[in-house]
């Protein structure tokens, strides 16, 4: 039996299977584009999905509609290849599979619940299923980055709504952005019946905007001077480095000369990136007196090296080093690249450094793409965040874009500046707005300069975390609820109806 | 929508998605492997690339065995001047210049020091070290060659640099 919506739209009833894919297809690839191209695709990169999907003419094929969009969105993370093709076919499926929860979720739930109250419900359920797939996506073993927030963090004219990430997370602004998708599907595909509720969500869409120019997140108290070292090596330099000493010596020798250069200027804080000199710097003196700051320096280095612990465990490490050379604190990466670095021990949590600049928060690499590091590092009173990244190894794809606007929804959550430092590239200050001062390019050796400021009180997104998932998810249960009761409401009444008429139901 | 439009819908949108996979992919295969160079602070690096001998981990393609040989291992001394001597005297005579003293390499193992310059059909090379089991070495005009463990070329002459040694950073 084919199941109909109880409000089918003028495109569901005759839509064929061929057109169905041809529009998921095309789903699939404007999510992909919105990922890593043109984050604005994200605005209506699932309208052709919901066209797909309404009517669909059974659970298997919205799961598989779902998951096509999802294999070819995810396929759009190629800059990951360098890594291993296994890990963009395994986040492809990754991804694929999050859709088919989308494709099953939407065929249960949609257009189910007759009435003002499921019209609401109708227009809601692509942003609220939407938000669950992502909220999926940063806890998953394989979880990489693919988010529509990701996507907007540098597009100004959408900047606004960003001011709704302190209070919901990125998670948040992600849902909104699926939510206009919505708005415009039913707008512009469904009749009358439905327009009430969507201009009502296109009216809320709106009001965050304008709360967001109204009110946008505080910069923060005190100043600081900050300086991001980007020595703009390839992967294969250090690759280099490993077979000839002469290469690693080029490497030790431009973090000296760029660290010189940058505590020249007696900035505060120094920050080197991810695994920038691979050599025994801190069990080496000569090393030390060359890279790290000297007693008449001012500036506490943070300082990205791997060490080996006495029982001969490797980590990947973030280092303070204060004025004189002494170790002040570290911090190791807590969330390892699944494979790609096996051989590293994780961390055993994310804890700010106290420094003399003030207390910083680091995260590494890709510790970046998920919000649970930089909001474990604010709640427990970071006050500024580092991002020390090596991105080299995306080569020059987009997805170190994608990577350093993910930074910069990190530091929108937190209330925090945020200084990301790329070994090849991007360098730059993302202040508590998304908004980034100054950059430097990939594979461009240089020094960052800028001020930041420190900021200690917590956001709401810090105290509540992922509330707004909760309430996404209590509001898919409560249309699961009223889906169920609806289809029992209907089920009774058509047997009534048959039993009046006298109807045989085989 | 009827159908008929359905299918039209469908049948114009297949080959424009084929076009837009097909552009990403192209510009993907350029973003992640076309060759490229980085500026570095203190000289140019190339993309590395498979040749015959091996890998070339870091292109140089004006690299000199003097100039280098001198740089690694006898910065004291004054840099060797003129061409690249043309045979095994030539290059002992240059060795012995720079103070560093030779004898033929016989073992069959080699641990990766010291190193040896050996002339070679194709020319000369000087191994510098292991990688993991594969040695490095030094190609004039080519750059720093990971080979094969196995794969060396035979050589007519070749001389353990006995004492020669380079700082690791």
């Amino acid at each position: 039996m084919i199941v109909a919506p109880t409000h089918a739209g003028r495109w569901a009833p005759a839509l064929c299977a061929e057109a169905r894919w041809a529009l998921a297809a095309l789903s699939g690839l404007l999510n992909g584009a919105a990922f890593i191209y043109f984050g604005p695709l994200a605005l209506v990169a699932n309208v052709p999905l919901l066209c797909a999907l309404w009517g669909a003419r059974s659970a298997t094929q919205a799961a598989l509609l779902g998951g096509l969009v999802g294999v070819l969105g995810g396929a759009h993370i190629y800059g990951i290849l360098d890594y291993g093709a296994w890990i963009l076919v395994a986040f492809s499926l990754y991804t694929g599979s999050q859709m088919v929860i989308y494709g099953l979720l939407m065929r249960l739930l949609w257009g189910r619940v007759a009435g003002p109250a499921g019209k609401a419900i109708d227009v809601a359920l692509p942003a609220l299923v939407w938000a669950l797939t992502e909220w999926i996506r940063t806890i998953g073993p394989l979880s990489m980055p693919a988010s529509y927030v990701g996507g907007i963090a540098d597009v100004g004219w959408l900047r606004p709504w960003l001011a709704l990430a302190p209070h919901t997370g990125g998670l948040g602004v992600s849902t909104l952005l699926a939510l206009c998708g919505s708005v415009v599907w039913h707008l512009a595909f469904v009749g009358r019946s439905h327009r009430p509720a969507a201009l009502g969500a296109a009216g809320f869409i709106g009001l965050v905007g304008v709360a967001g120019v109204v009110a946008p997140p505080p910069l923060g108290e005190r100043t600081i001077t900050v300086a991001g070292v980007q020595g703009g090596l390839a992967n294969a330099q250090y690759r280099a480095a490993q077979a000839d000493p002469a290469a690693m010596r080029d490497v030790v020798a431009t973090y000296e000369a760029l660290t010189r250069q940058a505590l020249a200027a007696r900035p505060d804080l120094v920050v080197w990136p991810e695994t920038a000199v691979r050599a025994p710097v801190l069990e080496t003196a000569a090393l030390r007196a060359r890279l790290f700051p000297r007693a008449d320096d001012t500036s506490t280095l943070i300082a990205g090296l791997v060490a080996r612990d006495a029982e001969g465990r490797g980590y990947n490490l973030a280092v303070a080093i204060a004025p004189g050379g002494d170790e002040i604190g570290r911090q190791a990466k807590v969330r390892l690249v699944p494979g790609v670095e096996a051989h590293f021990t994780p961390g055993p949590a994310w804890r700010p450094i106290a420094t003399p600049a003030g207390r910083i928060g680091a995260l590494i690499c890709l510790e970046s793409v998920y919000p649970i590091g930089a909001r474990a590092l604010a709640a427990r009173g970071a006050e500024l965040l580092v991002v020390m990244s090596n991105d080299a190894g995306f080569g020059r794809s987009p997805i170190t874009d994608h990577m350093t606007r993910r930074a910069a929804i990190r530091a929108v959550e937190t209330g925090r500046w945020l200084l990301r430092v790329g070994q090849a590239g991007i360098t730059t200050l993302i202040d508590p707005r998304g908004r980034a001062h100054g950059a430097l390019g990939l594979f461009e050796p240089g020094v960052l300069r800028g001020e930041a400021r420190l900021r200690s009180d917590p956001t709401l997104y810090v105290r509540w975390g992922d509330w707004w998932m909760g309430l996404c998810g209590a509001l898919l249960l409560l249309a699961a609820a009223l889906a169920l009761r609806s289809r029992r409401v209907s089920a009774r009444s058509t047997t009534k109806m048959n039993q009046n008429t006298g109807t045989k139901i085989t | 929508m009827s159908r008929a439009t359905g299918r039209r819908t469908a049948r114009i949108l297949w080959p424009l998605m084929l076009l837009w996979v097909g552009a990403v992919a192209v510009r993907a295969h350029s973003e992640l492997t076309d060759d490229y160079t980085v500026e570095g602070l203190y000289r140019s690096y190339h993309s590395p690339y498979a040749a015959p001998l091996g890998a070339v981990v870091d292109p140089r393609p004006a690299l000199s065995l003097p100039a280098e040989i001198h740089a690694r291992y006898a910065p004291d001394h004054p840099p060797p001047r003129g061409p690249a001597p043309a045979d095994a005297a030539g290059w002992t005579a240059l060795l012995d210049g720079l103070g560093l003293e030779t004898r033929p390499h016989t073992a069959d193992r080699w641990t990766g020091a010291p190193p040896r310059l050996r002339l070679t059909a194709d020319g000369p090379q000087l191994l510098i070290g292991l990688f993991g089991v594969d040695p490095v070495a030094l190609v004039p005009g080519v750059g720093v060659v990971r080979i094969p463990e196995g794969a060396l070329p035979p050589a007519a002459v070749d001389l353990a640099l006995i004492g020669a040694r380079e700082p690791p950073w």
